[in-house]
């Protein structure tokens, strides 16, 4: 099962379902920003957050990484962290 | 037909049987935000409860996928439609016919189940699910068939779903309960807990038929219905694992994402909750209201919250969880320091929380949420059990572990 290839017909396959997405929002900037406020907030460190989206451990994030690029990543993190904000301990 | 208060719906409705006596409610909150639908809670309970012949298509404890998916499949889009053909046009919230207390998110216009029933031979509008409905759990949704190596190579989604993690609601109002003509579900006094009199049932599927949430499930080995019982052993506490104290169940306990919490909470004559402020399912429904009921709309007064998904659009939030869900998204969006302390008591112990405390730590940082810049602290929770003792601590921020040579492979998360 594991060697084969993704079959779109597959009724069993991977299909998960979109919500529409509303006109002028951009859904990869919200759930990035959804994914790493969540974790800020539990007081993981900055430096620790970007391996989050460039892991291929966690299919999500790193759909986001891959399609939109690092310096994407690193935007809305340098954005939430900082400039004026704090590293947190 | 008895009038009785839903306090949910901010009025009165027509319900089948007086006011019942429970003096607590089993109650929980499920943070959909944190959920991975790794489905140890599913297979917690059914390893628990659901494991002999004749319970194959039954799940008590399930997650779902939504937009799309459902157990059994399209329950809530089939009584929604149902609901609507019954009351054209008329299914809507008054969200301004506010009051804190008895109508915390407006007032609820159309019609709930009871309401649309004929009252004749359907006590609540419903339906019985199809066999193949409840067959293959999760059929065509999130569900990755393989491990890749490099990249992502699974279709790739720029739109975002959720995952609904759904038990018995042990409602106050409940539809089983109305719809069964042998009297063979009741709601005990004790915790609320809803039951089905195995001895009683003949199998008539009324309660199936009117369980909006399609929690009631017939077992054709034994000809009768079936539902959740609340892990009842483990919360009066007279299970021995226990040792006398009210414990979480199977499914609360086993959540590795730690988004569950569930206690009791104490409820009037008049079916409101009773002030308990130091309890954390109180806390979070009625004080800070980031938690909502499942389709309130229904009527049946279901007693498992949810914390809505932050990044859905708002009118499909609005449809599954009323008018609150503006409200409840803006507060847990930028939590304040006690909503912070207090989800981390989710799931941090076995016992039941009855009460807990907030106990101030040291500024650790500043971050920027919403455009704003907010202040984070590590608090600490302390959760304390039926007889005031303390039986958990936990800091708002979350250690981090990071495994190191061979136990590195895969495990290390951030």
């Amino acid at each position: 099962m594991v060697d084969k290839e993704h079959e779109a017909d597959d009724p069993y396959e991977f299909v998960a379902v979109r919500f529409p997405v509303e006109e002028g929002v951009d859904q990869d900037e919200r759930m990035a920003r959804v994914f790493i406020e969540e974790y800020a907030l539990l007081g993981v460190p900055r430096h620790r957050i970007l391996q989050l989206f460039r892991s291929q451990q966690f299919a999500s994030t790193n759909a986001i990484y891959v399609n939109r690029g690092q310096a994407f990543v690193e935007a809305i993190i340098e954005d939430i962290y900082g400039p004026q904000a704090q590293e947190v301990a | 037909m008895a009038k009785v208060r839903n306090w949910q719906l901010g009025r009165e409705m027509d319900y089948r049987y007086e006011n019942g006596k429970a003096k607590r409610q089993f109650a929980a909150v499920f943070n959909i935000n944190r959920c991975i639908a790794c489905q140890t809670c599913t297979m917690a309970c059914k390893s628990t409860w659901t494991f002999s012949p004749g319970q194959e298509l039954m799940w008590w404890n399930n997650v779902e996928t939504k937009p799309y998916g459902g157990y059994p499949q399209n329950w809530d889009l089939k009584i929604l439609d149902l609901q609507e053909k019954a009351n054209p046009g008329g299914q809507v919230w008054n969200a301004t016919k506010k009051d804190t207390k008895t109508a915390p998110y407006g007032t609820f216009e159309g019609k709930t189940i009871f309401e649309t029933a004929n009252q004749t031979d359907q006590m609540a509008t419903g339906y019985i699910p199809p066999e193949a409905d409840w067959k293959s759990p999760n059929i065509y949704e999130d569900t990755a068939t393989r491990f890749v190596k490099e990249g992502v190579s699974l279709p790739e989604h720029s739109g975002w779903f959720f995952y609904l993690q759904r038990i018995c609601n042990h409602c106050t109002y409940p539809a089983c309960l109305a719809a069964c003509p042998r009297n063979a579900v009741y709601k005990r006094e004790e915790d609320g807990i809803v039951l089905i009199d195995q001895g009683r049932c003949r199998g008539y599927r009324k309660c199936v038929e009117a369980c909006p949430y399609k929690k009631s499930m017939y077992r054709p080995s034994t000809r009768t219905s079936e539902k959740c019982i609340g892990c009842y052993p483990r919360v009066e506490g007279t299970d021995p694992l226990t040792e006398g104290l009210p414990m979480e169940t199977r499914c609360m306990t086993a959540c590795i994402g730690k988004i569950r919490l569930q206690g009791l909470v104490q409820v009037g004559d008049d079916g409101l909750w009773i002030e308990d402020r130091q309890n954390p399912l109180y806390y979070l429904v009625q004080v800070a209201k980031v938690a909502l009921p499942l389709y309130p709309q229904f009527g049946t007064q279901p007693n498992v919250y949810y914390i809505p998904p932050r990044w859905v659009p708002r009118d499909y939030l609005r449809q599954m969880f009323g008018p609150g869900v503006d409200d409840a998204i803006a507060a847990y969006e930028n939590p304040s320091r006690e909503t912070l302390a207090v989800l981390q008591l989710f799931r941090a112990t076995q016992s039941i929380i009855f009460s807990y405390k907030v106990q101030q730590g040291p500024k650790t940082g500043e971050l920027k949420i919403g455009g704003q810049t907010r202040e984070i602290f590590d608090d600490v929770a302390i959760g304390y059990d039926s007889k005031g003792r303390e039986i958990v601590r936990v800091a708002v921020h979350e250690p981090v572990i990071e495994r190191q040579g061979a136990l590195a492979f895969a495990m290390n998360t951030i």
